[in-house]
């Protein structure tokens, strides 16, 4: 039995084969797919194959290292002018966000969430690195994406104790 | 440190699309995936094997998803609300920091109480159950990422409720203060433990066909 959601794991080693954009596509198509607050779709995304932007990454992000051997990259970016219902932009941000990931399990790729708002010095840098970008539009997260280089088997992390029936 | 204004090398340039907004070449939004099979068989192919042509977007349970509000009278069983709760945890968190805690909620009279606190919650007076997402808060590494974790937590639940069947709807909750007071009060939550969203589950009524929500717009490529 496969479940892409139980299965995905943060893979952080990638193949040189490159990911073909019909991938890409069904990757953006999936964070599209998130539920929003109001259906706001407050997302933007940009998708990164520029070696030169790729490897910039790793000099201010503490966590980045294997995107220097990603293929690509998708930048998931909230966009507060497209916000309905304030204060939930960065939820259905993180929705879009986890639905990429759980896409690319599904497609036999590897990804990993590398965190960028709200730590205001990642996402500065973040958006120098994307020419023309607008200052209302918030870098949220990068995913390094690529052909898994690393097999690794789902991790059990159910815990009773995090379970509570009907109150606390 | 790559200057922004300095073009990549015109190799880097030609083997991706050019800069800004438009939409990939392949298929054209309106390509409607098949309607959902809410069925055993879409348990069986091995993502790691699957290529583009064997993917069939019918079967892909991220892209199917949709919001359920309409339930039957159908019980969800314990095995599915472990599967639930088994798929939440299994969400990444920054850290492995693993922030959420869950209140599973059948109790009817607790669950009309929600619609009180909520004003989206209406359908939870007839759904068979609610999980209520919350979070500790007292994160000593990671306290600006909870949020992020306990929504990929979340949208995992809508995930694999799409997955087994079922159909489920996600609710804001955090950071609205009278939403998160509210339940707070309802479900005598201790100062520390924040509810962060509710998730309604039942046996679905209604079939929605998948929204085509992909936006070309929406795309950039290496710049903006």
């Amino acid at each position: 039995m496969s479940d892409p959601v139980l299965e995905r794991r943060s893979i952080r080693k990638y193949t040189d084969k490159p990911v073909p954009d019909e991938l890409v596509e069904k990757l953006l198509r999936a964070g599209m797919s998130a539920p929003s607050s109001g259906n706001e779709q407050p997302w933007h995304f940009v998708v990164i194959r520029d070696r030169a932007i790729l490897d910039a990454v790793s000099s201010f992000h503490p966590y980045a290292r294997m995107i220097n051997k990603a293929p690509l990259a998708i930048l998931v970016c909230g966009d507060e002018s497209l916000e309905r219902s304030k204060g939930f932009w960065a939820e259905d941000c993180a929705a879009a966000t986890e639905n990429i990931l759980i896409e690319a399990q599904e497609l036999g790729l590897g990804s990993v969430w590398l965190g960028l708002h709200p730590r205001g010095f990642r996402v500065r840098k973040m958006r120098e690195l994307i020419p023309g970008m607008p200052e209302h539009v918030v870098p949220f997260a990068l995913l390094p994406v690529g052909y898994p280089a690393e097999v690794k088997r789902p991790s059990n992390r159910y815990d009773e104790t995090r379970v509570h029936h009907d109150r606390w | 440190m790559h200057d922004p204004d300095e073009p990549a090398s015109p190799s880097q340039r030609a083997a991706s699309s050019p800069c800004g907004t438009e939409g990939p070449a392949s298929t054209p939004p309106d390509a409607e995936p098949a309607p959902p099979t809410h069925d055993a068989e879409r348990l069986a192919p091995t993502p790691q094997d699957a290529d583009v042509a064997d993917v069939a977007p019918g079967r892909d349970p991220v892209l199917t998803r949709r919001s359920i509000r309409k339930y039957t009278d159908e019980p969800v069983s314990e095995a599915h609300v472990e599967r639930l709760l088994r798929a939440a945890m299994a969400a990444p968190s920054a850290g492995d920091q693993r922030p959420w805690r869950f209140v599973v909620v059948r109790d009817r009279a607790t669950l009309t109480a929600i619609t009180e606190v909520h004003p989206y919650a209406r359908m939870l007076r007839q759904a068979p159950l609610a999980i209520v997402v919350c979070a500790d808060t007292q994160l000593k590494k990671w306290p600006q990422f909870w949020e992020q974790d306990c929504a990929a937590a979340t949208e995992n639940i809508l995930i694999e409720a799409e997955i087994l069947g079922l159909g489920a709807v996600w609710l804001g909750v955090h950071p609205l203060p009278e939403r998160v007071e509210g339940i707070r009060r309802l479900l005598a939550l201790p100062d520390h433990i924040v509810p962060f969203a509710v998730v309604a589950v039942g046996h679905p009524v209604e079939r929605k066909p998948p929204a085509e929500r992909f936006d070309p717009a929406r795309v950039h490529r290496e710049c903006w």
